[in-house]
């Protein structure tokens, strides 16, 4: 089923949660809503479920106004983030909880529940545990049993809240897989809510990216992680680096002109910021007129990469640079080495204290450093 | 009761010194106040036989007063299950002037001494008291007679109840709520079936210390009971009658009786919070 | 607030405050509900707590303050208080030592029937005060089994202050212990092992380290053995033997002052022991309030 999310409105109290989501959401799509702490991705998967009245705006499931629904009659897969399993019903009395509170007209029979939870218990690989209880069950089957509970209802839409957050990093990675094919196999529409960016951008096939009750992106992985639409996005989807430069005369000048880039020449003339992440930075020889001079003051390995801090020549600021597994025989570097280097590819955002900026507490002025700094914690 | 719910530390922990005078102390003392008297209600009744202790409590006035006793205790055991999770429920869920006050006052009947419960609630409940005379109007008559037993007994298992739930229930996460709401349960089946069995046992044992305690209560029974023979005399002041008229044999069986049932419910409590345990 | 990447792992997404409980309509009563269980709830305290409480002060001033404080001037009233206060003085220290001391070898160590001890601990709960003071009554009555020896060695114990300090003790023992048990098995040893490994002496550790804190709970576990000390009524009813001026406790005083329908007098004195329950109680609250992470979460008594 498709939904629609039209100028979703959110308070609690003085804090807006929710600034007018409008969002469409295709039949069977894997949708993630990822964002930081209190951005408000929860609070939108609580909306769609009805879990939060709204103060403004609508949702529609396909034809139906599902703002006039109650919960109940919402009739959404709604999974936990701490599964929220009745501790005192045993596997099957969980899964089998949302037929048997059905009103009696429209309650299947007992067969037919049975059946049914067979199916399901199948179908998340948890045959033979359905009497088991779940203060007997591993992280994992407790994710599977919330699953199978939450499908049980035949959903209009399954929703997932953080449903990998409280699992182990390898536990994780199993069952993301094992989601990924659940989902093509069953084709609910299917929307969860992340804060990691490699889940979102591994599973879903579509990302909505959120920050401060906004979206600030919505596009599937290669268009968010390819063409981050606003500075927010880019920072929040790896630690890129961030260049002060001006755009004069359709030229695109770094760091007072030291190095000049060639620009798509739409940008505005203006000072700029130029977003490059560290593995869009490419050394460069001393003929390159693109290039920035600096000296390697960090030299980091970590497994097939080498990551190197250059501190520039001209400002004073530390850059990060990526470099696949090198060729010891072309290069070694050390402390103290000077180097070249060219950004391959890069974005360019005025540099303006704009008031969405100042909203997201997005400092384009902060130096290189303070900027890494802060998107590391 | 509280510490066996806990989690048991861990062991390897002989580093701390300590442990032989603390616990020699602990078991010298328990054992001089409780033990050997113990023993020795025990070894007494013991000497009265089987036959002995049934043929002191099959008379007639032994029978009616441990009726009383264990049936008044159980329906003021009731009404205080009925209420007091009224009462804990509202505190854990809602926010009301005057809140904080009425929580510090549930403990009242753990502090307030029995004989003065007692001669309150007769002034309350007699027919010139305030609530006995709008009673009277009805032609209710709660001092002495069981119906004042009841009473008696209900106030001072109130807080039982309302202390063993409470911590239950605010342990109840909300999302337990929310995740059945979402599978269509409507309010009144969330309640029933979500929230109220993980609270059942704490009430089975909130229910069974207020009605341990009301089965032995005295002090504040025996005012508003008005004590008549065979209507509104309780058992432990029996045990009282027993021994004025030096009966101490017939004092002993009736005690004995009820050491037994209280200690068979105390067994009950503790099997079935183990049991509880065990699922979650 | 800073809309930076700050990811808390593993953490759902937590809003500046808690929201609401009345706010989230979806998931609560309809307000009719909720305003018919505060009434029953608030009906039900006010008629068996709240009024039986205020009854006892409006009774003991139904003839004015005269009348009131002239109860205190009779001399079986003041033998009473005095008796009173002595067995809680006897009873209360005694009590604290071993709730200390049950305490440390419950919660610090492991040790087999640990389980047994923590109900024996608890057994004067559940056993009648008249059976507690009955037990009393047939080891050091006058067919008592060790009365042939105590008798000699030791003097009267039966309707005498002894009598009244151990069915005074055995009713109130485990309040300090129960108090104590859970909040030092919450705390666990880390912080006394920490003290050892510093240097410190056992006894150090113990009052450097493990009595500050839990000093709140022990305060209000004293408090409380000290109410109930002061107040009991049906042990010490059987083993006192209502000499009056001599055997007396407040409690027993009140009955008998009842029964002969002094209502003044008897209800004066039973303030007494009300204000004191009183203030138990809100210095339960005061603490709660204040300290509440120094108190043990669940408490039952």
């Amino acid at each position: 089923m498709d939904i629609q999310i039209r100028g979703v409105q959110k308070h609690y109290g003085s804090f807006h949660a929710l600034r007018g989501i409008d969002l469409d959401i295709a039949s069977g799509e894997l949708l993630a809503l990822l964002g930081p702490s209190g951005s408000g991705k929860t609070t939108l998967l609580r909306a769609i479920a009805g879990l939060e009245p709204l103060d403004g705006g609508q949702v529609r499931f396909g034809d139906i106004d599902a703002t006039a629904l109650t919960v109940q009659q919402r009739q959404v897969g709604f999974v936990f983030q701490q599964y929220a399993l009745f501790k005192h019903m045993t596997v099957f009395d969980n899964i089998a909880f949302g037929l048997t509170v059905r009103p009696k007209k429209q309650r299947p029979d007992t067969a037919t529940i049975n059946k049914r939870v067979r199916e399901l218990l199948e179908l998340v690989q948890l045959g033979g545990l359905e009497q088991r209880y779940p203060a007997q069950l591993s992280g994992g089957q407790k994710q599977r049993v919330a699953l199978a509970r939450a499908l049980a209802i035949e959903p209009r839409v399954l929703l997932l809240d953080e449903p990998f957050g409280a699992l182990d990093a390898k536990v994780r990675k199993d069952l993301r897989r094992w989601l990924r094919q659940l989902h093509r196999e069953t084709g609910y529409t299917t929307i969860f809510v992340t804060h990691d960016q490699e889940e979102a951008l591994e599973l879903a096939d579509r990302v909505v990216v959120m920050n401060r009750g906004v979206i600030e992106q919505v596009g599937t992985t290669d268009q968010v992680w390819d063409a981050p639409a606003t500075p927010f996005v880019y920072d929040f989807l790896g630690t890129p680096n961030v260049l002060p430069a001006r755009v004069e005369r359709g030229a695109l000048l770094l760091n007072g002109a030291t190095a000049t880039l060639a620009t798509a020449g739409a940008e505005p003339e203006g000072p700029v910021n130029v977003y490059t992440r560290p593995n869009e930075l490419r050394i460069a020889d001393d003929g390159d007129a693109a290039a920035l001079s600096g000296t390697v003051v960090e030299i980091q390995r970590t497994g097939l990469l080498l990551r190197l801090g250059v501190q520039l020549l001209s400002s004073g600021d530390t850059i990060e640079i990526e470099l696949p597994n090198p060729d010891p025989a072309v290069q070694r570097w050390q402390l103290g080495d000077a180097i070249r280097v060219r950004p391959a590819r890069y974005s360019l955002f005025p540099r303006k204290a704009t008031t969405a900026e100042v909203e997201t507490g997005f400092d384009p002025t902060r130096t290189v450093a303070e900027h890494r700094e802060r998107s590391r914690n | 009761m509280t510490a066996t719910a806990l989690p048991r530390p861990r062991r390897a922990r002989r580093t701390l010194p300590g442990l032989t005078p603390t616990l020699g102390f602990t078991i010298f003392y328990l054992g001089l106040i409780v033990l050997i008297p113990l023993a020795g209600v025990f070894f007494r009744a013991s000497g009265l036989g089987l036959d002995g202790i049934w043929k002191v409590i099959s008379d007639e006035r032994v029978l009616a007063a441990l009726k009383l006793s264990f049936g008044a205790a159980a329906i003021a055991a009731v009404l205080n299950a009925v209420f007091g999770s009224i009462v804990a429920w509202v505190f854990v869920r809602y926010e009301f002037p005057g809140k904080r006050l009425l929580d510090a006052v549930i403990d009242l009947p753990f502090a307030l001494p029995t004989a003065v419960a007692g001669i309150a609630l007769t002034a309350l409940y007699s027919e010139s008291g305030w609530i006995g005379s709008v009673l009277a109007q009805a032609g209710i008559k709660v001092a002495y007679t069981p119906l004042g037993v009841i009473v008696a007994m209900t106030f001072i298992g109130l807080p039982f109840v309302v202390r063993t739930v409470e911590p239950v229930l605010k342990e109840v996460e909300r999302d337990l709520e929310e995740a059945a709401a979402t599978l269509g349960a409507h309010r009144l089946t969330t309640v029933l079936r979500v929230i109220a069995p993980a609270v059942f046992p704490s009430l089975v044992t909130g229910f069974a210390l207020a009605f341990a305690r009301a089965v032995g209560e005295y002090g504040s029974v025996i005012f508003i009971a008005g004590n008549f023979p065979m209507v509104s005399e309780i058992a432990p002041l029996l045990i009282i009658i027993k021994l004025e008229e030096f009966d101490y044999q017939g004092a002993t069986a009736v005690a004995a009786t009820m050491l037994v049932l209280s200690f068979l419910l105390l067994l009950a409590i503790n099997l079935l919070q183990a049991r509880a345990r065990r699922k979650s | 607030m800073s809309g930076t990447v700050d990811v808390s792992p593993g953490q759902r997404e937590r809003l500046p405050f808690e929201p609401l409980k009345q706010t989230n309509s979806v998931i609560n009563e309809p307000p009719y509900v909720r305003w018919l269980l505060i009434a029953t709830a608030v009906g039900f305290l006010a008629l068996f707590l709240l009024l039986p409480l205020l009854s006892v002060f409006v009774e003991a001033l139904r003839k004015g303050f005269g009348p009131y404080f002239e109860s205190f001037a009779d001399p079986e009233t003041l033998a009473a208080i005095q008796l009173t206060v002595l067995a809680a003085a006897i009873a209360v220290p005694l009590n604290l030592v071993f709730g200390l001391c049950a305490a440390w070898a419950i919660t610090k160590f492991e040790f087999r029937g640990k389980q047994f001890l923590i109900t024996l601990i608890d057994l004067p709960f559940s056993v009648s005060p008249v059976v507690a003071g009955l037990i009393f009554v047939l080891i050091f009555g006058a067919q008592g089994w060790a009365q042939p020896f105590v008798g000699d060695h030791v003097g009267k114990v039966l309707f005498a202050t002894p009598g009244i300090v151990l069915a005074t003790v055995f009713v109130t023992f485990p309040f300090i212990a129960r108090e104590l048990i859970p909040l030092m098995q919450e705390q666990g040893t880390e912080d006394e092992q920490a003290a050892l490994s510093l240097g410190a002496t056992g006894w150090q550790t113990f009052t450097r380290v493990t009595l500050p804190n839990i000093k709140w709970a022990l305060l209000y576990g004293v408090l409380l053995c000290n109410a109930r000390a002061m107040g009991e009524f049906g042990a010490v009813s059987v083993v006192s033997g209502h000499i009056r001026g001599l055997t007396n406790t407040m409690p027993l005083h009140i009955e008998i002052l009842y029964n002969e329908y002094q209502f003044v007098s008897a209800f004066a004195v039973a303030s007494l022991l009300a204000l004191l329950a009183l203030v138990t109680l809100a210095l339960k609250s005061f603490l709660e309030w204040r300290y509440a992470d120094q108190l043990a979460a669940t408490r039952r008594h």
